[in-house]
């Protein structure tokens, strides 16, 4: 009692601080002024998207989505009512449309000017050497963009790509003079703009992310395609490389979960598993906004055992959700329905979903978008990962103990019961909770093993940690059969379970 | 009192060559008359007199082009030389048959018209 009575006032404090972390948003240029970048997650990571009236760099190695992020930002203008300009230098505008349409947008209501090479130049009629490029088309390639904005006045400019303008400036000087003045045109007409370059190692872009207003860097990596941001003028944003995925419907862009900035009030009440004894072993159950690791041997039951918790959970109405990783779903369901776990008609109820997880389908920051619509649009309460190992291997990417950590997190802010199972591969012996590092995590840990018994293989139950109240010390057998779970009275008179090395302390037959 | 334009006699192989720069010295105000092969130079060189002086890019072009431009210093146009590359062998060439000078492509618009002014007033 008197560590809680203690820890509250720093918790109140903690909150208090977080909630002056927490609005830069606000802090800097208001949510509602923003321009949305026609991608959730990149407004998300922007803070509500990109401030008005500014030049923003695209930039990206070639197939990096560089174009389609310039069309939702069009695109999003144009739903919007807004006047949308698409300047392109390269790819022709035939060609930019049908890519679009196969993308599912709509370019109608889009104004394109068209400032790529037609074919005509290769012919001999057009190509010419006597003058460079920045003498004979610098001029009329301004003239043509000037009428147009003009003519537009558009509230939105997507470029690609402005690092073309290089070859019609005479020398580097010219080149930053004439970009600088362009974009600052562009501004005066009052339009937000986004423009992309192809930098490389030998003629690299550097200058232009010094001259724009923010720099958002594409890559597309071994491991996947990722979206970060570098620089963000007049407003934070979310550091760090954040999982994007071009689809046929377009880019999506995954933030990385920062779980001090979710959080809502819950209960902090215990939730029984409907198993009086096992309610008994935890003093009550588990508690809401919690982590708990279920560790144990292979099929030990600590699935299971989870399920039990979301079964109880059902009954009063909450949905809960398992994440498989290894086990199949239709055999995880068969085998709950076989234990007296209703899966099937918890799932018609919308009061469980079981979710198999395909391996390397996913980045940490994908799954746990997944994990937070569940949390935040189903309203679930328990949230299981079957199993940390799965997890591990399953997910893409590196660091992924470091995005479980904050899944959790997350997951605990937002006052779900978090039940992460954990297999241990030493079928008896030495008791280990984990083989992974992350026992740190758990506010409980309940542990599974096998026991032999008089050349009997047995089941016991017991926990190892419990932070929020106190639990029963000694371990419980417990039995999984077609009645359900069943945990029998406590074992008082065995010893060396933790060691592997079983001994009765008294008689025996007291015991049996 | 106003003198009469000059007129300059424009050679390249590329057609969009001779565009630009007929466009350019247009401003400047030359007149200029063009040429992009032999049978059109050769025609231009019967009246010699039409032309004050000659701009000729050598490109696209074989040895025969030192003919025509033996014939222009006859006639004493003067003429510049347009190489695609710095080359001593070009340069020296150039000069030999009469050339007032060589400038390497790409031009320099206000580089080129100085030059041109040079070699009319000579």
């Amino acid at each position: 009692m008197t560590t809680s009575k203690k820890s509250l006032p720093s918790d109140e404090r903690n909150l208090s601080l977080r909630q002056q972390s927490l609005p830069p948003a606000e802090r800097t240029t208001p949510i509602s002024s923003r321009v949305s970048t026609g991608v959730t997650g990149l407004d998300e990571i922007l803070f509500g998207g990109l401030i008005p009236k500014r030049a923003y760099l695209l930039r990206g190695g070639p197939g990096c989505g560089k174009t389609t992020l310039g069309m939702h930002f069009l695109m999003e203008g144009v739903t919007r009512g807004e006047r949308s300009l698409f300047i392109t230098l390269g790819e022709p505008e035939n060609e930019l449309k049908a890519n679009a349409q196969s993308l599912g947008f709509e370019l109608d209501q889009m104004h394109f000017l068209d400032l790529s090479p037609n074919a005509e130049f290769f012919t001999e009629m057009q190509t010419y050497d006597i003058f460079s490029p920045a003498e004979v088309e610098r001029e009329p390639v301004t003239q043509q963009i000037l009428d147009q904005i003009e003519a537009i006045r558009p509230q939105r400019v997507f470029l690609d790509a402005m690092t073309q303008f290089r070859y019609l400036a005479t020398d580097s000087f010219q080149f930053r003079k004439q970009v600088l003045s362009f974009l600052r045109f562009l501004v005066e007409q009052g339009a937000t703009i986004l423009f992309t370059s192809e930098g490389s190692v030998s003629v690299p872009d550097d200058d232009l992310q010094f001259m724009s207003d923010g720099v958002i860097h594409l890559n597309f990596r071994p491991e996947g395609r990722t979206l970060s941001v570098s620089k963000f003028r007049g407003s934070d944003f979310h550091s760090g490389d954040h999982t994007m995925r071009l689809t046929d419907h377009g880019m999506f862009v995954f933030p990385r979960l920062l779980p001090q900035q979710h959080a809502q009030k819950f209960i902090k009440e215990v939730i029984a598993s409907g198993v009086p004894e096992l309610d008994e072993l935890l003093h009550g159950g588990l508690e809401r906004g919690t982590i708990s690791i279920l560790s144990g041997p292979t099929g030990v039951g600590k699935t299971t055992l989870g399920l039990q918790f979301m079964k109880e959970a059902a009954g009063r109405g909450e949905r809960s959700v398992v994440y498989t990783f290894e086990e199949l779903q239709e055999t995880l369901m068969q085998r709950c329905e076989s234990l007296n776990i209703p899966v099937r008609a918890m799932v018609e109820r919308g009061t469980l979903s079981v979710v198999q997880i395909e391996p390397l389908h996913f980045t940490p920051d994908e799954f746990a978008r997944m994990v937070r619509t569940e949390v935040e649009q189903q309203h679930a309460s328990i949230v299981m990962i079957d199993s940390i190992s799965g997890y591990s291997v399953s997910l893409r990417g590196e660091e992924v103990s470091v995005h479980l950590h904050a899944l959790c997190k997350y997951l605990q802010n937002m006052g779900v019961a978090v039940l992460l199972i954990n297999e241990v591969h030493s079928i008896a012996g030495e008791l280990q909770v984990s083989e992974l590092a992350i026992s740190y995590l758990a506010d409980n840990i309940v542990f599974l093993r096998y026991l032999e018994l008089r050349g009997e293989i047995r089941k016991v139950i017991g926990v190892l940690k419990k932070r929020l109240s106190n639990f029963e010390r000694t371990l419980r057998e417990i039995e999984m059969s077609r009645y359900g779970i069943k945990v029998g009275r406590p074992l008082t008179n065995l010893q060396g379970i933790l060691s592997g090395r079983i001994s009765f302390i008294d008689s025996p037959s007291k015991e049996e | 009192m106003e003198t009469a334009p000059r007129t300059l006699l424009l050679v390249s192989h590329l057609p969009r060559n001779l565009l630009l720069l007929a466009d350019f010295l247009k401003n400047a105000g030359y007149t200029t008359i063009t040429a992009s092969n032999y049978e059109e130079f050769d025609q231009i060189l019967n009246e010699p007199q039409a032309i004050d002086g000659g701009l000729i890019d050598i490109a696209g072009f074989d040895s025969a082009i030192w003919t025509r431009c033996e014939h222009l210093r006859a006639a004493k146009v003067p003429f510049l030389i347009f190489s695609p590359k710095q080359s001593a062998a070009i340069q020296q060439a150039s000069l030999s048959h009469g050339a007032k000078g060589v400038m390497v492509k790409p031009l320099v618009v206000k580089e080129l018209i100085g030059v041109i002014r040079s070699i009319l007033e000579d």
